[in-house]
């Protein structure tokens, strides 16, 4: 291995300025900003989870099952689209974010998606049914 | 001899040039290092190598000085080398069978195998021919001589993960070696 030549060929770079160090507040910065991003989605996904809870809670999907096709078209009509939609959107954020941290090779897109994906459906499935 | 996060600590505060003290120390560890887990020709380590020593000078403000360089240095080469097999799009699975590496290192894990010294060439092929989450952790451990808590640094992995993919890394192998006899 020429240990001259990379050594020599960095040190030149560094002198003439070509690669530099990146400023330490940069790296403050990304520090919060990754903290203040986990507390909102965290937030996000705690009042998403807890919409649809209080829709489960109040209309129950096993009763409105006995009232047949009206029964489910009271169902899909109040159901609320928008917690679920907002449930979706920080999920998608923070699969993202996860993917980010750690090994990224270890968790392909298909598998992080999937995973996240089951489990969003088992919690709002637990919460329908059994909350 | 000045510790590695002192050298650190005077590039930070404007000593660029003291980044030969830290290339000398870590060229050939890190070539060693990537040499073994991507597996390809020494012009195309040297990349790695050169990529990841550029990258670690980037960054170098990111770095806690009260923590470990090396585990530092050896993830980022960590990443730039999957960032090679990314870009490359060569199956991590298992790699073309050179001879001219894991030249050393191999002792304690020929130890713990409990094979023959003679059968050296066969462990080569068995750890290059590792899924690349157990190959990396037997070349930190054995190769590297990196112990649990640096392993779980430079991976990202609990230290109770680090034990458990070692542990199956050594079956596996004893499963090649077996296999090959």
């Amino acid at each position: 291995m020429k240990k001259k030549k990379i050594e020599g060929q960095i040190l030149k770079k560094i002198k003439s300025g070509e690669i530099q160090m990146k400023p330490r507040w940069k790296f403050v910065v990304k520090m919060w900003e990754e903290r203040a991003l986990w507390l909102v989605l965290i937030l996000a996904v705690v009042l998403s989870i807890s919409g649809i809870a209080y829709f489960a809670d109040k209309y129950s999907p096993r009763e409105l099952v006995e009232y047949g096709s009206i029964g489910f078209q009271v169902f899909y009509e109040d159901f609320p689209y928008y917690w679920l939609f907002g449930a979706i959107i920080f999920w998608i954020m923070s699969v993202k974010m996860w993917s980010r941290l750690g090994n990224n090779y270890r968790k392909t897109t298909t598998k992080v998606f999937l995973f996240g994906g089951l489990l969003l459906v088992v919690i709002i499935a637990l919460i329908l049914f059994l909350g | 001899m000045i510790s590695d996060e002192d050298v650190v600590e005077l590039i930070q505060k404007g000593d660029r040039e003291k980044f030969g003290e830290i290339i000398k120390r870590y060229q050939g560890k890190l070539f060693g290092y990537i040499k073994n887990l991507i597996n390809q020709n020494n012009m195309e380590v040297e990349d790695v190598v050169e990529d990841s020593l550029v990258s670690a000078y980037e960054n170098l403000n990111g770095f806690d000085t009260s923590k470990k360089f090396s585990s530092w240095i050896y993830r980022i080469a960590h990443n730039k080398a999957v960032d090679y097999f990314k870009k490359k799009k060569i199956k991590k699975e298992s790699l073309e069978d050179r001879d001219e590496i894991l030249e050393t290192g191999k002792e304690k894990l020929i130890e713990e195998l409990e094979i023959e010294k003679e059968r050296k060439m066969a462990v080569n092929k068995a750890v290059k021919n590792l899924e690349l989450k157990y190959r990396e952790v037997v070349l930190l451990y054995y190769f590297e001589e990196k112990n649990y808590e640096e392993i779980s640094d430079i991976l990202h992995i609990s230290i109770g993960n680090v034990g458990v993919l070692l542990y199956r890394a050594k079956e596996k192998l004893k499963i090649l070696l077996n296999n090959k006899r």
